[in-house]
């Protein structure tokens, strides 16, 4: 089994980055190394919970940095699992453990999440900090539609349905099968209807944020 | 060398930042019913934007629908944006769910479409399989194709993008010799 796994992080090496052999070699190795049952499991001496925690946070940021580091694997130098409980014990779960304790007194997602995640440059704090007050906005906007141009966003066919009364069930999570069941339209003109007319208002609702 | 093993599916702990996210989105939310599609939606997109992170496929999350507090309250759809190609959608699927669905806001502007099997319980996922179309909103989960499909369909997507760029570089700068001449 480790020697398979071995022979995948062999060949992922093998192919150069965005070759389609290597990502295939990873996606495997990664998937069997959680399927394996080998990864170390060391007593942390915490709460069950806080203990699950960590260790899926250093498992995760532990799998990402497999995949962009599978060239610092050397075979000579001995068992692929044996690298990678060391790599989770003294580097991973000592990182997710300072990042989830250090910071279990804030609600916000630790801000490792955002960081570990390679190539992007999203403000995951922030957008933490403004989706709550975002979502407030659009609902009362679809509730109030202070321009009016939600109830008269009509169907022709049909004008007692407004572009508003779907958007209010859409928002409540109903599904296309109960609108039209309520509306008496068939699902495809409903949500016909409703697509074009989100797609128009788009930048009226982006408007919202700014 | 050999290929080892074949390739069908992904799977991993989803992480406890996560779920978080999807928590603080589902909370937002007025009913039980929309809570629990944008908390799903929301850890199925997160799971493969870093299924992706993991085997290097940029993605532009921030350009995605499932991000946009707008669009998660009025349409239901978990897309990701991969960098230059288009939308991926991920649908998240209950254990032992028959058929993944597909709202009708979700059928277009795709490039492909997952399964992404979600144990919220267990804090883990798997992403059962690929489509690249769908034409129906309830699609039979052992009708998807094995992950490894979607990785080859992203490598010719990718080679069609880069030959599009070529052409574009290679037909402006005759262009622009024409006009010299011209104005010669």
């Amino acid at each position: 089994m480790n020697n398979q796994l071995g022979i995948l992080a062999l060949e992922a090496k093998q192919h150069p980055v965005g070759k389609t052999e290597r990502r295939r070699a990873l996606s495997i190795l990664i998937n069997s190394i959680f399927c394996s049952n080998k990864l170390s499991r060391p007593n942390m001496g915490l709460p069950a919970s806080l203990h699950d925690e960590i260790r899926k946070e250093g498992l995760q940021n532990l799998s990402l940095w497999l995949c962009h580091n599978i060239d610092k694997y050397d075979n000579t130098r001995g068992d692929i699992m044996a690298w990678v409980n060391t790599l989770l014990i003294k580097r991973f779960y000592r990182e997710a453990a300072r990042s989830i304790m250090g910071k279990k007194n804030e609600i916000s997602v630790e801000p490792s999440f955002w960081d570990n995640l390679p190539s992007h440059n999203f403000d995951g704090a922030n957008y933490e900090k403004d989706i709550i007050e975002q979502f407030q906005k659009v609902r009362r906007y679809i509730e109030t539609d202070p321009k009016g141009i939600l109830k008269q966003s009509q169907m022709k066919s049909n004008p007692n349905v407004t572009f508003q009364k779907i958007a209010l069930k859409k928002i409540s999570g109903a599904s296309w099968k109960q609108i039209s069941e309520e509306l008496c339209v068939p699902i495809p003109t409903l949500s016909n209807f409703y697509q074009r007319r989100l797609d128009k208002f788009r930048d009226e609702l982006k408007s919202l944020f700014v | 060398m050999n290929k080892v093993n074949n390739f069908h599916t992904f799977t991993s702990p989803i992480s406890t930042a996560a779920m978080k996210l999807a928590q603080k989105l589902s909370q937002q939310q007025l009913t039980p019913e929309k809570s629990q599609q944008v908390y799903l939606n929301s850890l199925a997109v997160w799971f493969v934007k870093y299924y992706l992170d993991c085997i290097g496929v940029e993605t532009d999350i921030e350009q995605s629908d499932s991000m946009n507090p707008a669009q998660i309250m009025l349409t239901d759809v978990a897309d990701l944006v991969v960098k230059n190609l288009g939308k991926l959608e991920c649908r998240p699927v209950l254990e032992n769910a028959q058929f993944m669905y597909i709202p009708t806001e979700a059928q277009s502007e795709r490039i492909g479409y997952l399964a992404v099997q979600i144990n919220a319980l267990l804090g883990k996922a798997k992403i059962l399989g690929f489509l690249k179309e769908v034409s129906t909103d309830n699609l039979p989960i052992n009708e998807l194709q094995p992950l490894e499909n979607l990785l080859e369909y992203l490598d010719s997507l990718e080679l069609k993008h880069i030959n599009s760029h070529k052409l574009q570089e290679a037909t402006l700068p005759k262009n622009t010799i024409i006009k010299f001449k011209k104005m010669a």
